[in-house]
């Protein structure tokens, strides 16, 4: 404790403190710069930590594992009857594949499609002596993510699924799905919990496999396992497939990184961002919806394998098959549930990753910079004097009420809309005209007194800064990148101290953070999100954003409305209102 | 005169004496075929007690010839007059399998069930017994039993009525009391199925109980042990308990043969595939065809054991059946190992006697599995969910499907549920569907039109830590329709120390129980729903450390500043620095050179 007063004394007399307030726009500055810099030190050899199993009864590839040597000549049988339907319709594609499960031992049921999707093959195994309270899923879509025919994938889950019923060691049942593509599955895992008449218990973990060719042969698997607000498969699922699959002779990859390249610091690196960036845009990308998203909500551990380089040696496609029944006789050893401390990571590598306690302070330090910005605002201004806030607060909530609940009103409205591209095309197309047009322009109508302005500006950052905190633990993802777009909101300046302080810097930190901006060079630097050109792409975004609200309780949109459109809305507002002067400058 | 009614004392004396029955044991044997190469093996033993007297407490003299002298005492004790065990594993598949054996009246849930009728003279004293008596089963049949208390035992009040006949022709010193409980978590294996054994008077050495292995009857796909005591009444004076055991057991044949070739499910040989030959099919390619229908199988491949001979205490030859389509099935029977067919396809349903001490051993054979004697369809189809999206609520959906055309269905639907799940009733919502036209309606629980599908019903609330929620419904479903419910409950919070250990994978809920009633409320089928796998929102139990350690840290720094107060002299900022100005290390140092430098001079001047 005396320690601390004796700082405190010196702190006081050395004017540290006033000091500091008047530096805090650079100490924000600072913090955000540590938050974002804070990703790259996390790829440096000792921040990380290699992959481990947490739960010892998965015990990954212990057992010898049977699918092989004559299994694939089924697999081959199979699919030599597949590739004749792959320009068969739907119906017709179901219809056979039902008939083909429900002579393998499965109870096989056909969810009836709705109006806006198709109809669901799937078939259940019940275990001999089980209790039927648990089950497991294996999910093999006809079109994979990126809109292939996934022939070898629905081949392998068919003859997986008449290889798996001969075996005896299941006390979880097992399920098979054959869904259309990634929103058929949707519709498919949503039906399971609230409508259908047959069932088998809740489901402990899927796997989905995508295997879109007719060879026999693959070079490595790539593993896909994000899903969407933040939630993430258990990390021993990951590590338990990844563990297999090397067991079996591949290679894996995660988020598309390239398999012969040396696995340093750059990779790491490279893969962490991906990582980041998939995440926070999870759901969104509506040409390349990944499987996992499908079944995030419900409490699924779900993962997708996926072959990748298909050739003429190498490992084989029973291989790739070993890894799902390997994997399932894991998931199948489990008695307890998975491990608590394992859904918040980020992986590096798929074999290493980092944990929730070293990356969060990344985030958090990022929502830090904006309450700083905002104390800036408050303390170093002679606008503001402390009496007057109370007076100013009310106007100012008010202000601030009424844009959140007039944005709230159009972003729940567009999701009805969500369906209808023209309605879209044309908000996306104001949204960001405006964005262009409005930081440039006057707005008499808004009259502020310069202290209500302040205050505004203050009230925005601040309710950055806490939304930020509050997504921190359970989207870091999101709460990082969309805090790093935000960043320019802190370098808008409108109190006179800041008079030589120029309006083009103003006008353009308002422009790029705009989440339109940040749709645009989305839409423009990666692709997936529409299957159209890449000028429609930046549309697709805001599609991905809109559309996901609903398809997939995708909660993006509800923070990109109320987090970050507000508030730059607000800022928007206080730097183009019209200003009364104060009672000092008129008596001057 | 005299001498005719001497007589007639005699005679009397003689009927006293006859009437006080001797107990009876009977054993017998069924298979039954099913489609898709299945078996259905049930073996029924029904023991019948000498005469028993409960009341007169002046006679000691007691004495058990085949009725298992470990239960009778038991009864006694505890003053049970009816009991009924259920051990069960696995998943009926009534597409497959048909209705249950003997209309499900034999079968459970999966895990352990229990009830009991209990004569006392008060609930309170009835409640001491049940807890007595499961406590005592526990011991005899290695189950958890031990763990049933008042938290989950309910009084079924429309379902598992008793079944003696005693009740009527015997007025009752006390009155009757039903309990029933289940332990759905209750992994059933071979310590429950020794015991078992044990209660009949062969102990499994001989007769047909020499077939029950441990290993054998608990690999099958579904397996089902019962006990069921009840006490019937001839008149006021011969009461007698009549035990029951069963087991049935569902065996695919493919799967046990192809296991006895090979334990492991290695792949088949190249040369084995049987491959669709209108498909493409090579040395690389093969599109698999349904499994063979030729089956040939015996009782060894099946239990690992043939009969060993005949049970010599029972009262009627021991009879082994089989019931198949006797123009493609052909059962043999083997004594000695001599091959000797015993049913072609003369006999609709072939049993045959065991007797003497030659062993005994059965095969069934056939080319023609896929036939089989047509399923009887189970008058209704029940299954139940688990719904819901988040951690800390969900609902329960129970479908029902009435298969007839023409007939509707009255059944009462009871579920016991454990306290930590907080039902809502008033959410209760019940849609009535139409199979063919699939037209559907739903009426909520609230609306006085559910009366005429559900005409009664009796529900009692669950209490915090102290009962379950206890739900039975009569239910009328009409021809030709599907009758769903639902509804609403809430998970509430546990205290800590409430989690089962650590290795568990959530809260189970055991199964519902159907019983479908006939117009004169008789029972004609009982079906038991699977069970449910509830997870509660469970904490991190690392967290209580995290706790210690914060809560101490805060502690140690309340201490310290407390401490500081307390010790140390509050003086101004100025008397303060004052302080540290004349006590600063320099100036210290400073006036201990000078001390010295001092003393040096004064040396210096001396």
């Amino acid at each position: 404790m005396s320690l601390l007063e004796t700082l405190h004394r010196k702190l006081e007399k050395h004017g540290i403190i006033a000091q500091c307030i008047r530096y805090l726009p650079v100490i924000s500055f600072l913090f955000a710069f540590i938050g974002a810099g804070w990703i790259f030190f996390l790829p440096v050899q000792g921040q990380y930590r290699d992959t481990y199993i947490s739960e010892n009864a998965l015990m990954p590839s212990q057992a010898y594992n049977f699918y092989r040597e004559s299994e694939w000549n089924f697999v081959r049988g199979y699919r030599s009857e597949i590739e004749k339907l792959a320009n068969a319709s739907h119906e017709e594609r179901t219809e056979k594949l039902a008939e083909w499960l429900s002579q393998t031992g499965f109870k096989t049921t056909v969810q009836e499609g709705s109006d806006d999707h198709l109809s669901n093959l799937y078939g259940i195994l019940h275990a001999p002596r089980g209790d039927d309270t648990e089950a497991m899923l294996l999910v093999a879509p006809w079109f994979t993510s990126s809109g292939e025919f996934n022939v070898g994938g629905v081949s392998l889950g068919i003859a997986l699924a008449r290889f798996l019923q001969r075996l005896s060691v299941w006390a979880k049942n097992i399920i098979v799905v054959f869904p259309e593509d990634q929103s058929s599955l949707r519709y498919w895992v949503k039906g399971y919990h609230e409508s259908f008449d047959h069932t088998g218990g809740s489901i402990e973990g899927a796997i989905v496999v995508e295997f879109p060719s007719s060879l026999d042969y693959l070079k490595y698997v790539e593993v896909d396992y994000v899903g969407v607000n933040g939630q993430l498969p258990n990390l021993d699922l990951i590590n338990s497939v990844v563990m297999i699959a090397r067991h079996e002779g591949f290679d894996t990859t995660l988020h598309g990184m390239p398999i012969n390249v040396s696995r340093g610091y750059i990779y790491r690196l490279k893969t962490l961002w991906r990582s980041i960036f998939h995440l926070a845009t999870a759901g969104l990308r509506r040409a390349r919806q990944n499987s996992a998203e499908a079944f995030s909500g419900w409490n699924i551990q779900a993962i997708t394998i996926r072959g990748m380089e298909f050739c003429n040696e190498g490992s084989d496609i029973t291989s790739f098959g070993r890894i799902v029944e390997a994997t399932f006789r894991s998931i199948n050893n489990l008695l307890e549930k998975w491990h608590q401390s394992f859904f918040f990571y980020l992986m590096l590598s798929p074999v290493h990753f980092v944990s929730i306690a070293t990356y969060l302070p990344a985030a958090v330090l990022m929502a830090v910079s904006f309450f700083l910005a905002s104390l800036s605002i408050i303390f170093n201004n002679d606008d503001i004097s402390f009496k007057n806030i109370d007076i100013a607060l009310p106007k100012v909530s008010f202000l601030f009420a009424s844009v959140l609940v007039s944005e709230s009103v159009i972003g729940i409205s567009l999701t009805y809309a969500s369906d209808c591209e023209l309605i879209l095309l044309l908000t996306f197309i104001t949204g960001a005209g405006l964005t262009i047009i409005l930081p440039t322009a006057k707005l008499p109508q808004i009259v502020l007194t310069a202290n209500e302005r302040s205050i505004l500006q203050a009230l925005s950052l601040f309710v950055v800064a806490v939304s930020l905190l509050m997504v921190t633990v359970v989207h870091f993802s999101l709460a990082l990148l969309s805090g790093i777009a935000m960043i320019p909101l802190t370098f808008v300046r409108l109190q006179k101290e800041h008079a030589k302080h120029s309006p083009v810097v103003n006008n353009a930190s308002l422009i790029a953070s705009s989440p339109f901006t940040t749709m645009l060079i989305l839409g423009l630097l990666s692709d997936g999100w529409t299957s159209k050109g890449l000028i429609w792409s930046p549309l697709g975004v805001f599609q991905g954003l809109v559309s996901s609200f609903d398809a997939l309780n995708c909660w993006t949109w509800a923070f990109v409305v109320i987090c970050w459109f507000t508030t730059w809305s607000c800022t928007l507002l206080a730097a183009n209102a019209k200003v009364l002067p104060t009672e000092r400058e008129k008596t001057e | 005169m005299l001498r005719n009614w001497g007589f007639w004392l005699i005679v009397s004396q003689f009927s006293l004496v006859f009437c006080n029955q001797k107990g009876s044991f009977k054993e017998r044997l069924d298979f039954t075929p099913l489609p898709k190469n299945n078996l259905l093996a049930s073996f029924n033993f029904e023991i019948k007690s000498d005469t028993v007297n409960w009341y007169d407490t002046s006679s000691t003299y007691s004495h058990y010839t085949v009725f298992p002298k470990s239960l009778g005492p038991i009864l006694e004790d505890t003053k049970t007059r009816e009991l009924h065990l259920r051990f069960s594993q696995g998943w009926w598949d009534s597409e497959l399998w048909g209705s249950l054996p003997q209309n499900g009246s034999q079968s459970g849930g999966t895990g352990v069930e229990v009830w009991a009728v209990i004569e006392a003279d008060n609930k309170t004293e009835a409640e001491g017994e049940w807890i007595h008596l499961v406590n005592s089963l526990s011991g005899l049949f290695c189950a958890s039993l031990n763990f049933i208390d008042n938290v989950i035992t309910t009084n079924p009040v429309y379902s598992l009525q008793p079944t003696s006949n005693f009740i009527n022709e015997l007025p009752t010193e006390g009155d009757l009391f039903l309990f029933r409980s289940a332990l759905p978590r209750e992994p059933v294996c071979t310590e429950n199925l020794t015991p078992f054994l044990d209660l009949l008077p062969s102990k499994g050495k001989n007769g047909l109980s020499s077939l029950l292995n441990g290993h054998k009857v608990y690999d099958s796909q579904w397996n089902s042990m019962s006990i069921d005591v009840e006490t019937n009444c001839d008149d006021e004076l011969n009461c007698h308990y009549d035990l029951k055991q069963n087991i049935h057991m569902i065996v695919n044949t493919k799967r046990v043969l192809s296991k006895l070739r090979d334990p492991l499910p290695v792949p088949t040989p190249g040369n084995e595939l049987r491959c669709d030959r209108t498909k493409k099919h090579d040395a690389y390619y093969c599109f698999p065809l349904v499994d063979s229908t030729d089956i040939k199988i015996d009782m060894r491949e099946i239990f690992g054991n043939i009969i060993n001979g005949e049970n010599t205490v029972t009262t009627e030859k021991s009879r082994v059946c089989a019931h198949t389509v006797p123009e493609v099935w052909k059962v043999l029977a083997k004594v000695n190992d001599y091959d000797s067919v015993f049913a072609y396809s003369e006999v609709q349903e072939p049993c045959y006697e065991i007797s003497g001490t030659d062993t005994l051993n059965i095969e069934l054979k056939t080319d023609r599995s896929d036939i089989t004697l047509p399923l009887k369809e189970p008058p209704l189809v029940v299954s139940r969910s688990l719904t819901g999206y988040s951690q800390d609520s969900g609902g329960l959906r129970i479908d029902f499907r009435n298969p007839s055309d023409s007939e509707e269905v009255n059944f009462v639907y009871y579920q016991s549920t454990p306290w930590y799940m907080k039902t809502y009733l008033h959410t209760l919502k019940m849609t009535l569907t139409n199979n063919t036209s699939g037209e559907s309606f739903v009426i909520p629980i609230t609306d006085r039109s559910i009366v005429s599908y559900l005409p009664e019903f009796y529900y009692e609330p669950m209490i915090d830590r102290v009962r379950p929620s206890h739900l039975e419904l009569k239910l009328v479903l009409p021809p030709n329709f599907s009758m769903r419910l639902a509804y609403k409950f809430d998970k509430l919070m546990l205290k800590y120390a409430e989690y089962p250990p650590d290795a568990n994978h959530g809260f189970e809920i055991e199964p519902a129980i159907v019983t479908v009633v006939d117009k004169f409320n008789k029972v004609i089928y009982e079906a038991r729903t699977t069970p449910a796998l509830l997870t509660l929102p469970t904490p991190d139990f690392s967290m209580p450390y995290n706790v210690i350690i914060l809560t101490s840290t805060v502690m140690a720094l309340a201490f310290g500043g407390i401490f500081n107060l307390i010790v140390k002299r509050v003086v101004t900022e100025e008397q303060a620095e004052y302080y540290y100005q004349q006590n600063s290390p320099k100036l210290r140092l400073r006036r201990l050179i000078a001390r010295i430098s001092a003393k040096f001079q004064k040396k210096k001047a001396d």
